[in-house]
């Protein structure tokens, strides 16, 4: 059972945060045992995904994108229908909900995209909490339409300066935050990365994706797929597809990381493929760094994949050969975008349009009487306007 | 016996407390920061901790930040911090050096590398904001390797438990941070509340207590030396040493210095 009692996944996790946050992590994961796996906990949160957040979500055999990919059938795990557009909304709903049993008052959240900054502001709009999520300038400036949301939503959108600007600066800058205000304040950490119990607690949040494939595919196909297809930056969604097929060896699990300009210009985001085992953000995991321990400036057209790391247990998936670990370029990335709209109708995540567009590779490899299932985060309307100037240069 | 322990003797016999002074290598620039540090040392300074620039300095406010940020624009080095080290190391044979890393940039390079240029450039320890005690052992051990002292950090939010922890794992003292939150100057400090934590600590662990973040006047020093064994000053001699105007800086360590001792006046 992973994490161990020390909070590794293996060699990876554990908890390097300063002293100050030490008692809280200590709190979190004790009250997260007592409550979070409280039959009644259990039972509101079902009862906001089903009615709230719209869950579950469908499996959807996509019968174009296949025809178009010419081998495997391709499945897509739909998260983009959730409410705010992607699967965000599982870990937030969850997050706050416990920070609101254990009597916190304030939450803080970073994000990249906006994604979960959306989703945070949405839960604590709805569950009455006061929410100040951070973000990076570059990001708030690649994402305008997110932040205004979260600003309509009630939160406080506090845009960071220091640093490259992006989601690793604002998640620096949450955790100053919380080492001032730890009494009052919960942190809702958006992906399956962070100290000890941050990335346990957020994959048993996401861990509804993959049970829920797993019972639908079933249901169509008589068996489990072959392959499990999702994009990685911290990881969340893939952790919440992959997690519960764990277990199956039968089944591949493929983790798509962002190339950004491609992994040779060091341009990336690609922490797995291209990265080095370190310490940041209270978690031992891969990162993209110097030879001295720096971490590098990263890039990808995703504002979501744009980090320097990746939660512990894909560390730990990569180390002992479970998942595998590729990587899509921009190029590759905006390819995908456009083909799922023309095929499908269905316009994806910059982040998602990662996995689509090795979904169709993988499928072609794998050949007629396979199955492919792609974790379809979210949907790309946040993207929009960013794709245009892309598009338009 | 090191010089940490030698130090702290030595000042306990003379009714004084330990003036820790912050400062970071290759902010504003190498040669400035060489300036600040002998300056310090110079001017009542008794144990130094030396900031090892590091990217992504979560436990800093602002001051520090940007020293982080400009000593790496600089293009600092491990090798110009060592060499600082060295240089400081000549004038000053008697005088703690603590590196203040975080824990990325000493794994990256290899715990036992880095302990052994650390140990050669004439460190007495490091201090580490982000390992606290259940992560420290594997650095612990190769550091008692070369002699070198890890010294952790205690919280206003350690629970007793988390004292009795800290106080088995750390070499011969402990850095109480003043308040939840970030270094930076604070005008005020929630003394009473420090005092209690600190004679809380006292009956749970004997090794000597500093006290740091948010300390910034002779004021703040004279509270707390009524009940730690040292006092940290970093954000507000970190501002001083960007002005480069070394006359301020000194009178400022001097000021700092007469806060610790009993009487007030410099023998």
């Amino acid at each position: 059972m992973f994490p161990d009692r020390l909070g590794y996944f293996g060699d990876f996790g554990g908890r390097f945060v300063p002293e100050t946050l030490m008692y809280a992590l200590e709190e979190l994961e004790k009250k997260y045992k007592e409550i979070g796996q409280n039959p009644n906990f259990q039972k509101q949160l079902r009862e906001l995904l089903r009615t709230y957040a719209g869950r579950p979500t469908p499996l959807y055999f996509a019968l174009n994108l296949t025809k178009y990919a010419g081998g495997a059938k391709i499945y897509l795990k739909r998260e983009d229908l959730l409410h705010t557009g992607a699967h965000k909304i599982n870990n937030t709903l969850g997050q706050v909900l416990l920070a609101r049993q254990m009597g916190k008052r304030r939450i803080i959240a970073e994000t990249g995209a906006g994604q979960h900054g959306v989703a945070t502001a949405t839960a604590c709009a709805l569950l009455g909490l006061k929410c100040v999520v951070y973000m990076g300038e570059e990001d708030a400036n690649r994402q305008r339409l997110n932040l205004f949301r979260m600003e309509l939503l009630g939160a406080e959108v506090r845009i960071v300066k220091s640093g490259s600007r992006t989601l690793k600066d604002a998640i620096n800058e949450a955790l100053r935050d919380w080492v001032t205000n730890v009494k009052t304040t919960h942190y809702v950490i958006g992906s399956v990365v962070g100290p000890h119990p941050f990335p346990m607690i957020v994959r048993d949040f996401q861990k509804v994706i993959g049970e829920e494939t797993k019972d639908q595919i079933l249901k169509v196909e008589g068996r489990l797929p072959d392959v499990l297809i999702a994009c990685v930056g911290g990881g969340s969604n893939a952790i919440g597809l992959f997690y519960p097929f764990i277990e199956e060896k039968n089944v591949r699990l493929i983790g798509v990381e962002a190339a950004g300009l491609g992994l040779d210009t060091g341009k990336h985001a690609a922490s797995l493929t291209g990265g080095y085992v370190g310490i940041l953000h209270g978690m031992k995991s891969y990162f993209l760094q110097d030879d001295e321990g720096q971490i590098i400036p990263t890039h990808s057209v995703s504002a979501g994949l744009d980090y320097p790391g990746v939660g512990p247990e894909h560390a730990w998936l990569k180390e002992t050969g479970r998942a595998e670990y590729i990587s899509a370029t921009d190029e590759e990335a905006l390819e995908g975008f456009k083909l799922l709209a023309k095929t499908e109708g269905i316009i994806p995540a910059l982040e998602s349009a990662h996995a689509v567009i090795k979904a169709v590779e993988v499928a072609r490899e794998l050949g007629k009487g396979g199955i492919v299932v792609v974790n379809l985060s979210g949907r790309g309307d946040k993207d929009m306007s960013h794709v245009i100037s892309l598009l338009e240069t | 016996m090191n010089r940490i322990k030698e130090t702290f003797n030595r000042l306990y016999l003379k009714k004084q407390k330990a003036l820790v002074v912050y400062l970071m290598v290759g902010y504003p620039d190498y040669e400035t920061s060489l300036k600040a540090f002998n300056t310090v040392l110079e001017n009542g300074a008794d144990i130094l901790e030396i900031g090892f620039p590091f990217s992504d300095p979560v436990a800093d406010g602002p001051t520090i930040q940007i020293a982080h940020e400009v000593a790496l624009n600089n293009g600092i080095k491990s090798h110009h911090v060592f060499e600082a080290v060295k240089t400081l190391r000549r004038d000053f044979p008697h005088i703690p050096f603590l590196l203040m890393t975080y824990y990325n940039p000493v794994f990256r390079i290899g715990q036992e590398s880095f302990c052994c240029l650390a140990k050669e450039s004439g460190l007495d320890g490091f201090i580490v904001p982000d390992l606290p005690p259940e992560e420290c052992v594997p650095l612990k051990e190769t550091m008692k390797n070369y002699g070198l002292s890890l010294i952790l950090l205690a919280s206003p939010t350690s629970t007793e438990k988390r004292l009795r922890l800290i106080c088995e794992k750390t070499d011969d003292m402990v850095y109480f941070v003043s308040v939840t939150g970030t270094t930076g100057e604070r005008k005020d400090l929630p003394f009473k509340e420090l005092k209690d934590k600190v004679h809380h600590y006292r009956k749970i662990c004997s090794k000597p207590v500093v006290v740091g973040f948010g300390v910034s006047t002779k004021a703040h020093v004279r509270e707390i030396s009524c009940f730690a064994d040292g006092v940290v000053v970093g954000s507000s001699i970190v501002k001083l040493s960007s002005q480069k105007n070394m006359k301020k800086l000194a009178d400022k360590v001097k000021e700092l210095k007469e806060g610790t001792l009993k009487s007030g006046v410099l023998s």
